[in-house]
């Protein structure tokens, strides 16, 4: 884990405060917690209604959880990110006619993808790439690449091992550079 | 918590997928408007005790010693007591011996030189027409 102690430490005393009725303690929380976790969501579902919804679902479990938060255990953002994760995961699983499989490759059959990058909309055709990988890729490749957390806190938020995050990540690559393959003529990396 | 840069690519595949990953981290999601504000009204409402009371009871003294006339009065206030618990304290024999005095001169029955009596019962008019009459 990257984070050191004291980090911690002081988003322990936060909670505390918070849970001790301190109102400057709430509005730190909402203003430092509450936008990474609506970008993580945003990024997950591509729907601002629904990403303020998970936010505001997570926040509340923080606010819930604050009297008997335990001091040192865990940073309040990876907590948020996990409990973030796996809201989003479940709506989009009942959102999906069916989950892809880990192994899926969307080259082929991702036209729309080709045709975005032809419009030179990088971001844009990397977002729908993106939503083409299997949750699980995804939600890994998204807290790497996206939010630039480290693969330690990746295995936190996912619960599972670091070396289980590096197979997400590298298989998760791999699906997104053939997605974006076809139209890669088109695209020169210098115009990034 | 730091953040966590993924290595430099080193194929033109890898540069063509990193470059997409700027760019997206590059734009984030806009957050929506009052969001901040929504979150903390939700905070506020979940507290589980009732918000304010810390800074609220800090204010207390600091808002009676307002009402009192602030620092300064709060050292007039000192003063004034440390003067009180002195004159208690200390024997007060130079208090009578100076009223004794006071006494004693009015017992001796002293008067004003006449030099000084003059200059106060000068007529000051008076001598302002002997000048305009010489």
């Amino acid at each position: 884990m990257a984070s050191d102690p004291s980090e911690r430490q002081a988003d322990a005393a936060l909670l505390a405060a918070y849970a001790a009725g301190d109102a400057e303690a709430a509005r730190q929380l909402a203003r430092t917690h509450g936008p990474p976790v609506f970008r993580l969501a945003r990024r997950l579902l591509n729907n601002d209604a629904e990403a303020e919804e998970i936010a505001q679902e997570a926040m509340m479990r923080l606010w819930k959880i604050a009297p008997d938060w335990r001091a040192g255990e865990a940073l309040i953002s990876t907590w948020l990110y996990r409990v973030a994760t796996n809201l989003c995961t479940d709506r989009l699983r009942r959102v999906r006619p069916g989950p892809l499989p880990e192994g899926h490759d969307p080259a082929d059959e991702s036209p729309s993808v080709a045709e975005r990058l032809h419009t030179r909309q990088r971001a844009a055709a990397l977002e729908a790439a993106l939503e083409t990988l299997p949750d699980r890729q995804r939600v890994a490749i998204t807290l790497r690449h996206l939010e630039e957390r480290s693969n330690p806190e990746i295995a936190e938020v996912m619960d599972i091992s670091v070396e289980a995050v590096e197979s997400l990540l590298s298989r998760g690559r791999r699906a997104l550079k053939a997605a974006l393959a076809p139209a890669a003529p088109h695209l020169s990396v210098k115009d990034a | 918590m730091t953040r966590n840069p993924a290595p430099s690519p080193s194929n033109p595949e890898d540069a063509l997928l990193d470059a997409g990953f700027a760019a997206l981290r590059n734009t984030p999601p806009p957050l929506p408007d009052g969001f901040e504000q929504r979150l903390t009204a939700q905070a506020l409402r979940a507290m589980p005790v009732a918000p304010g009371p810390v800074a609220e009871r800090a204010g207390l003294l600091s808002r009676i010693a307002a009402q009192l006339g602030g620092w300064q009065a709060g050292v007039a206030f000192g003063g004034a007591a440390m003067a009180g618990l002195s004159l208690g304290f200390f024997d007060p024999g130079g208090l009578i011996s100076t009223q004794s005095g006071m006494f004693e001169i009015a017992e001796s029955g002293a008067t004003m030189s006449a030099e000084v009596s003059d200059g106060i019962f000068d007529d000051p008019l008076a001598q302002f027409e002997a000048e305009l009459g010489s």
